[in-house]
Parts: C-alpha cells; sequence; structure tokens
C-alpha cells in the first residue's frame, strides 16, 4: 500500500504525517492524532457523528481521504473553544439541555457552526434543514433547534 | 425557553430537587473531551473482530482457523473448538434466572441461528489485519431451512431451531374472572388483529469493549453497558472466576435505549486477551449493531373486546405472539409485560391474556425502550379508539370512564396503586392539542386532511414485583464539606448522574457542585445497582442516594450538636450551613464540622449508606395526543402538532424530563412511519442495515411538541417521582394512527404505517370521511 507525506492543518496546527491512500480523515485524526471528537457512528457518512469543518464547510471525515485535504483548514470539536473560553455554541447546547448522551454533539455543533457562518439569522425551518445530516437518537432535537436559535450569532 | 408546563407543580420550597439543571458533564462533551469507550487506547492494545454467519439457519460441519492464524499480525482466533462449552441466557442477574430465562446461548455454538451469529473470533495488531484474517477463516455450512415469522414458527412442521418443540420459549395464561362470561354480557363485541415490526435502538454509539487482565490475573473489563454488574455476574459464570477478580467499569456512553442490557462480546474480548496476554478492543460495526444486538420483539396481537353501551369495558382477551428471534435472552419477560401493562392499565372484571414467545431465524429480541408496551399499545389504543367511534364516544371519554383509579388492585403483580395521574394527563393533553375544537372541524374536502387522536399508556418503574432488585449508593464527605458520591447506576446520557446529584444536594442542604458523582457503575468501588432499564433509576437509584444522604446528614447533625451544644432535633441543614432552628445566628459550617471529624481528636469518617429494596411498584401513565395531515394525493402524512402528558410523580430536573418526552416522541414517530428492519424472505439476509436504508425520523419530522408533566406525588418515590424513560414512547404510535382514522376514515392495523400502505390504502377504500 502506497503511503504519503502530507501536511494537515487541524485546529491551526500544522501536522506532518505518513498515510496510506485509503487512509480516511476520521482514521488519522482519531488513531494518529488522539482527537476523538469526531465518532464513527456508521463508517458511510450517513449519521455525521464524524463531521469536521473543512474551510468552513462540514462535512463526513469518514467518506475523506487524508490525502485530498492537504492545504485546506480543518476544524475538529477540539479546535472550537478559545482556550478555555467556549464557542457561544458550545454554551449554548451545554446550558439549555441540547446534549444527552454527547455521542452526535461535536459533529452537531461543528455542523451548527458551518450552518450559522453562512445563514447568521436564520428562522426554525432552516436550521431543521440545516441538521438533516446529523443523527441523534436521544433529544429529538427540539433543545438543539432551540439552542442553535438562541446562539448569539443566530 | 419556555418554562416548562408542570402541574399541580408540587413543593415549590425545593431547593435543588424540581429545578431545571443541564447534565453536569455537558461541557466536556460539548468540547470533545468526554470519552467513549471506542475512543480508548490502551498501550499493547489488539483489535478484535467477529466472524459473523452468512446464513439464517446452518449447521457448522467443520471449521479451519489456521491460515488465519498464520497471517503475520493475528495474535490469537477463537472459535467453538478453543472456547469453553457452557450454556447461558445473556439476560443473566440472578440465580432464579436458572428457571425463568433459557440458557440457550454458547460463546460459539456448532450451529448458527440468524445471519449475523457469530462464528469465530480473531485479535489482531490492527483492525485491517483483523479483518483480513477473518476471510482467512474457512467454514463448512450445512444450510438447513429457516423461518423468519412468528406464526409459521408456531407450525408443527416449522424447522426447529432449539431443541424445544413449535419453537415455543415460553406460554404465559392469565385470566382474571371469566372471559367468556364477560363476553356473554357485553352489549357489543369488537375483534381485530394487529402487527408490528422489528425496530431497533440504533443508539449514535456502536457497542464496544475493552478487555484486559492485570498481572494477578484480575480481568478488567471497559464496555458500553447499561448494567456493569449483569456483564460482571456473567462473566463470571462463563469463566468460572470469582466477582472479586472481575472489574467492569464504563466510560461515557452513548445511548442504549434497551439494547445495551445485555451480555455481549465482552466475553470474546476477555477470551482473546486471556490468551494473547494483552488489551483487547472490540467495536462493532453498524451493520453489526443492527443484526447482531438488540431488536424489538415483533407483535401479532389478536384482541377482542367485548363493552356495554356506554363503553364501559365488561371483558378483555388478547392473543400475543412474540418473535424473540435465534436467541431467548429476555423474551420471556417481554411475553409477561406485554400482558400484565395491558390488563393493569384499564378496570375490566373479566380478562384473558395469552402470550406466546417464539423463536424464529432473525436477530435476537430483548428490551427496548417499553419492553413489549409500545407495540401491545399500538394494538390495545387502536381498538379503544374503534370502540370509541362505533359507539359515538368521546376517545377521551371512554378512556375517562375506564382507567384505574389510585387505590385499585393490580391482579397480576397484586400491587396496590399509589399515584394515577390519568385524569390530569387526559384532560391538559386535550387542552394542549385543541381537541373538542379540532374534532369538530370539517374533514370531508381538499387534497390535505387533518385528523387528532389520543392513546394513553403505562409502563413500570423497575421490576418489582415480579423481579426483586436492589439499587444501592455511598456518600462520604471530604474534610472540606464536599461529599463524593458512590453509585452502581450507569448513566446512558439520560442523566442519571445529574438528577442522583440533584436528590443528595437536596437532603445535604448544599448545591449540586457540591457532590461528585465518582465512577458509577465501577464494579470493584461501588455499591450493587441492577442496572439502567425499566425507567427505575430516578426511583431505585434516587431513593438510595436518598437514603444514603439521609445516613450521612445524620452523622454530621450529631457532630454539629456536639459542636453547638444543641439537641440534634433543633438543627437543620442547608446552604453547606447547620444552624438550629429559630436561631441562625448559632451555626456551624459544613467543612468545620468535617475535618473536626477527620482531624480532630475523636475523629470519624462520615459514610452514607443506602440500600433501596422496593416492595411495590409505582406505574407511570403517560397520555399522547397527535394532530396530522395527510396529502390524500401522494399518502404523506405529516404530524403536525404533539401534546405530550406524562405523569412522573413529581419531575426532579424538568429540562431532562422534557428531554426524555422529545426523545421518546421522536422514537415513537420513527416506530410509526418509517423504522424496521427488512428481510429478504429467500435468503434470511437483511435489506436496510445502515443508516441510509433504515430510516429515523430526520429534524424536519418532527412536530412541535407541548409537555405537560403531571405530579401525582407517588408515596413511595424520592419526593414522589416515578419513572418516564420508556413511557416517553409507548402511546406514540396509536396516537398517530388513531389521527389518521380521524383525519381519512383508514385504520391502519400494522405498523409501519408508511406512505405506500396509507397511498394505497386511500386508492382502494376511497377517503371515508
Amino acid at each position: 500500500m502506497e503511503r504519503h507525506r502530507i501536511t494537515l492543518k487541524i485546529n491551526g496546527e500544522s501536522h506532518l504525517l505518513e498515510v496510506e491512500s485509503r487512509e480516511t480523515l476520521l482514521q488519522v485524526l482519531r488513531d494518529r492524532l488522539d482527537l476523538t471528537g469526531a465518532k464513527e457512528g456508521c463508517g458511510v457518512g450517513a449519521c455525521g457523528s464524524c463531521t469536521v469543518l473543512i474551510d468552513g464547510r462540514p462535512m463526513n471525515a469518514c467518506l475523506i481521504l487524508a490525502v485530498a485535504v492537504q492545504g485546506q483548514e480543518i476544524l475538529t470539536i477540539e479546535g472550537l473553544s478559545d482556550g478555555d473560553t467556549l464557542h457561544p455554541l458550545q454554551k449554548s447546547f451545554a446550558e439549555r439541555g441540547a446534549i444527552q448522551c454527547g455521542f452526535c454533539t461535536p459533529g452537531m455543533i461543528l455542523s451548527a457552526k458551518g450552518f450559522l457562518d453562512e445563514t447568521p439569522r436564520p428562522n426554525e425551518a432552516e436550521v431543521r434543514h440545516a441538521l438533516v445530516g446529523n443523527f441523534c437518537r436521544c433529544t429529538g432535537y427540539s433543545k438543539i433547534v432551540e439552542a442553535i436559535l438562541a446562539t448569539p450569532e443566530a | 425557553m419556555t418554562a416548562p408546563n408542570i402541574t399541580p407543580g408540587l413543593r415549590p420550597d425545593l431547593s435543588v430537587v424540581g429545578r431545571s439543571m443541564p447534565q453536569l458533564d455537558n461541557v466536556a462533551k460539548a468540547t470533545g473531551m468526554a470519552k467513549y469507550t471506542a475512543d480508548l487506547k490502551i498501550s499493547g492494545m489488539l483489535y478484535a473482530k467477529v466472524l459473523r454467519s452468512p446464513f439464517p439457519h446452518a449447521r457448522i460441519l467443520d471449521i479451519d482457523t489456521s491460515k488465519a492464524e498464520r497471517l503475520s499480525g493475528v495474535k490469537a482466533v477463537i472459535c467453538h473448538k478453543n472456547v469453553p462449552r457452557v450454556a447461558y441466557n445473556s439476560y443473566y442477574r440472578e440465580p432464579i434466572d436458572e428457571e425463568r430465562l433459557p440458557a440457550d446461548e454458547y460463546i460459539f455454538d456448532k450451529k448458527v441461528r440468524y445471519v449475523g451469529d457469530k462464528v469465530a473470533a480473531v485479535a489482531a495488531t490492527s483492525l485491517d489485519i483483523a479483518e483480513e484474517a477473518l476471510e482467512r477463516i474457512e467454514v463448512e455450512y450445512e444450510e438447513l431451512p429457516f423461518v423468519l415469522d412468528p406464526l409459521e414458527a408456531l407450525d408443527p412442521d416449522a424447522p426447529r431451531i432449539h431443541d424445544v418443540e413449535n419453537n415455543l420459549v415460553k406460554e404465559v395464561q392469565w385470566d382474571v374472572g371469566d372471559v367468556e362470561q364477560g363476553f356473554a354480557e357485553a352489549d357489543y363485541i369488537f375483534e381485530n388483529s394487529y402487527r408490528t415490526q422489528m425496530q431497533q435502538h440504533v443508539p449514535l454509539e456502536p457497542h464496544c469493549n475493552i478487555a484486559q487482565f492485570d498481572s494477578n490475573g484480575k480481568l478488567h473489563v471497559i464496555s458500553s453497558t447499561q448494567g456493569t454488574f449483569n456483564v460482571r455476574v456473567l462473566l463470571g459464570k462463563i469463566l468460572n472466576m470469582p466477582l472479586n477478580k472481575i472489574r467492569v467499569t464504563r466510560p461515557h456512553i452513548g445511548g442504549g435505549f434497551g439494547g445495551k442490557n445485555d451480555l455481549f462480546d465482552e466475553i470474546l474480548s476477555a477470551l482473546l486477551s486471556r490468551k494473547t496476554k494483552r488489551p483487547v478492543r472490540l467495536v462493532n460495526t453498524r451493520e453489526e449493531e443492527f443484526s447482531s444486538t438488540r431488536v424489538r420483539h415483533c407483535h401479532v396481537i389478536d384482541l377482542r373486546y367485548g363493552v356495554k353501551k356506554d363503553g364501559t369495558f365488561v371483558a378483555r382477551e388478547m392473543k400475543a405472539l412474540l418473535n424473540t428471534g435465534a436467541y431467548a435472552a429476555a423474551g420471556g419477560k417481554v411475553t409477561l409485560t406485554t400482558g400484565h401493562r395491558w390488563i393493569m392499565l384499564y378496570r375490566t372484571p373479566h380478562v384473558r391474556y395469552v402470550g406466546k414467545c417464539l423463536y424464529c431465524n432473525t436477530p435476537v429480541a430483548a428490551a427496548m425502550r417499553g419492553f413489549g408496551t409500545p407495540q401491545q399499545s399500538f394494538a390495545t389504543e387502536s381498538m379503544i379508539d374503534e370502540i370509541a367511534h362505533e359507539l359515538g364516544i368521546d376517545p377521551v371519554e371512554i378512556r375517562l370512564k375506564n382507567h384505574r383509579r389510585v387505590g385499585d388492585f393490580d391482579p397480576i403483580s397484586k400491587i396496590t396503586l399509589g399515584s394515577v395521574g390519568i385524569p390530569e394527563c387526559l384532560t391538559k393533553g386535550a387542552e394542549a392539542i385543541e381537541w373538542t375544537k379540532k374534532r369538530k372541524t370539517r374533514k370531508d374536502a381538499g387534497r390535505y386532511r387533518r385528523g387528532v387522536g389520543v392513546a394513553l399508556g403505562t409502563h413500570n418503574t423497575g421490576v418489582k414485583p415480579f423481579v426483586n432488585e436492589l439499587s444501592s449508593a455511598f456518600i462520604k464527605v471530604n474534610e472540606d464539606g464536599s461529599f463524593n458520591l458512590l453509585t452502581g447506576v450507569v448513566d446512558l446520557g439520560q442523566g442519571s448522574d445529574t438528577v442522583l446529584t440533584q436528590i443528595a444536594a437536596e437532603v445535604l442542604g448544599v448545591s449540586a457542585e457540591d457532590i461528585s458523582v465518582v465512577n458509577p457503575g465501577d464494579t470493584d468501588t461501588t455499591p450493587y445497582d441492577m442496572g439502567t432499564h425499566s425507567s427505575r433509576q430516578t426511583y431505585l437509584g434516587g431513593m438510595a442516594v436518598k437514603m444514603a444522604a439521609e445516613e450521612a446528614k445524620g452523622q454530621l447533625l450529631d457532630e454539629a450538636a456536639k459542636r453547638l451544644e444543641a439537641r440534634r432535633e433543633d438543627l437543620e441543614m442547608r446552604d453547606r450551613k447547620i444552624y438550629v432552628k429559630g436561631s441562625p445566628s448559632v451555626n456551624i459550617s459544613l467543612a468545620d464540622v468535617a475535618v473536626g471529624l477527620i482531624h480532630g481528636d475523636v475523629t470519624h469518617q462520615v459514610m452514607g449508606r443506602g440500600s433501596f429494596s422496593p416492595v411495590t411498584n409505582a406505574p407511570p401513565f403517560e397520555v399522547h395526543f397527535a394532530e396530522v395531515e395527510v396529502d390524500t394525493e401522494t399518502g404523506a402524512v405529516k404530524v403536525i402538532k404533539f401534546a405530550a402528558a406524562h405523569d412522573l410523580g413529581k419531575t426532579v430536573n424538568p429540562l431532562l424530563s422534557e428531554g426524555q418526552v422529545q426523545g421518546g416522541v421522536h422514537m415513537g414517530i420513527g416506530y410509526t412511519f418509517w423504522e424496521g428492519i427488512q428481510m429478504d424472505p429467500k435468503t434470511g439476509r437483511y435489506l436496510n442495515v445502515n443508516l441510509t436504508d433504515y430510516k429515523v425520523t430526520s429534524p424536519v419530522d418532527m412536530p412541535p411538541i407541548e409537555i405537560i408533566l403531571v405530579e401525582s406525588d407517588e408515596p413511595t418515590g424520592p419526593y414522589g417521582a416515578k419513572g418516564l424513560g420508556e413511557p416517553a414512547m409507548v402511546p406514540t404510535a396509536p396516537a398517530i394512527a388513531n389521527a389518521l382514522y380521524d383525519a381519512i376514515g383508514i385504520r391502519f392495523q400494522q405498523l409501519p404505517i408508511t406512505r405506500e400502505k396509507v397511498f394505497e390504502a386511500i386508492q382502494k377504500q376511497g377517503l371515508q370521511q
């Protein structure tokens, strides 16, 4: 299996890595870099629990080959807060009960951030549409939608 | 945030219990710091994969693992040839289960009984090598005829899946009064048949576990499990190891919903770890989650109801067939609860229940949110709706007429009902959905038709008296007056850590931040708990914690009494201080008392112990109302409004209670319209075991849900509380099905009610309203 030396820019830091052609970004994050916030829920890009932001766009890391995202800005949940200061979305989710088991939460928050950065003052229907790629089995989405609408940028 | 609708809103004097607060570990979850089992790496860890059967029913004539063993990086391969042959039931908890639950499972058997059944397992230095190794295991199968439907399984000529006649795992029959006499006395008799589908829990986190042995031969298993003590006792049984040499712990868990109650592949990891002398991690794929963990029982239910002209129930009869899948697991118990909850909910002098639990060559069915009650409710609440319509009685009224009251005796469990908030649930829910107004609206015009429906349900809080149970807790005081809470209760994400902390904080007069829950469920360091299921933890875990906190409080008051030279009866604890009642300037801080006890002249470790053995059950009650809009040209149904009224005794945390209801309704909507594992009848293989083809409810499909929390003040529960988690999806499907009938005059007697079925029914029957 061919190996490649690549540089990935993750949460503002550069990582020099040697990866196989077929390694996904999710595998690199979780297995090589210990960034376990992105989760594997299905392996086929259906559940969204592996969502990360690539140049600001929410994408399923399980469907992206690591070699394909050199030179792009990758943001994971671990890079979202500013030191000890939570991102307003993280604060909103945590305070409003938009989190139960928490497994969908990193992907959900990043999808929400990617969406709000594009659509700063959405209505409820737009928020719901934006979340169809992020599956949650615990909350029924009600408090997730509330938390997103209540976030100051919204 | 809108304020939750709580009625009557008991005990406003309480400081912590009854207050909304987010779960204590939300920040960890929101920052990605919370660790789940598959996030954990241990030095030297191997990766395990399981070889699974491609056939629904087959004998294993031979299995050759030598090629797999020779693959570089493979450290161990196990199959039926080199593991202990011990029969067990994966739902086993206690010695009496030897009689109650058939021990029909082996680590690996010489036969496979469903597509996905385990055949062998490999541990290797990487996941890729483990997967490659599976391909090199050679298995010679002799395919056998198979059966996928419980009605066929019952046939004497059906293939025998285990060594039991007619594939019958268990038959339950209960009689109250004389049902034939009751039917003779009835003015009208109604009969109908119903079917429900194979829903799956779909926890977002797949099952996973890590097993390792330490240098003293002690086994430590880390598992995404709802019941650490259950995993421990079964591992001990199968491996023939004493319980003090087995430790089971769990990190954060990504949902369970009943699917993580049983012993799963922890036994495989443990055996691989023992063989290789290295830690072994095993993580399911999503496909394995669907096929090879647990599913909900499919029910086939025949009902016969006899009623008087005025709607009074005189006689009820249910015949239920349950598909428990390839192994019995908890099937016998689900057969019991299907009948019991149905008998318990409504007053009726004559009742008969016959429940049969059957093997099929399908995924193993066991506990799933509601444990038989959602299936039963779909059938019975649809039936009651039909009766109401035929007799010209309001569906809310007919339930108000017939439901059980406080003080009623349940003939099956022999308990007396201590709290019944049904009338409030029915009337307040009806108000919230605008029941009367919407039922009067003309329906016979236009492409889009709307309707409203209602359904009543119940369930249980814990499993007493059918099963004995225990929950226990310790609380210890730290020298600064803060507390550590040690409880066996596992938090799956529903928030038990937070709720139990609130209960302890209320007793001790401190805030939730002053109490830390430490490693809950760690079988080495926390006292026994039976597992997080049966909506039992607020009630049972809560009572154990309350008892422990009260004992700790007593010891602190005793010491404070000495220090303040007061009588213990004259003291009260609040705001981290102990005060003389009426003279608040005479006080001592908890910190002072605590440090004095740890470092003073006469020392004592304050330790509160709580051990709760329930004597009764406190069933919760719930009413769901749905408003639907049907596009009669396409069959598409949208739930446009929903009201859920839940009698939960007392809400300890309204924010978390709402979360349970919202999540339950979400799962219930999926159950109604689109969830269910589908199989190819020719091969027994699965058609939709992935998250694209198994449809779950999207955020766009969710209606606004008005939630009413009814506090009926259960006398035996902590601060009046009883269960909520499972009730949250019990009456959802029938409420929606009944709303559909109201909208288009067509009854659907099988779940799921897909768009195709609605469209075809409209085409075939025409709109009836």
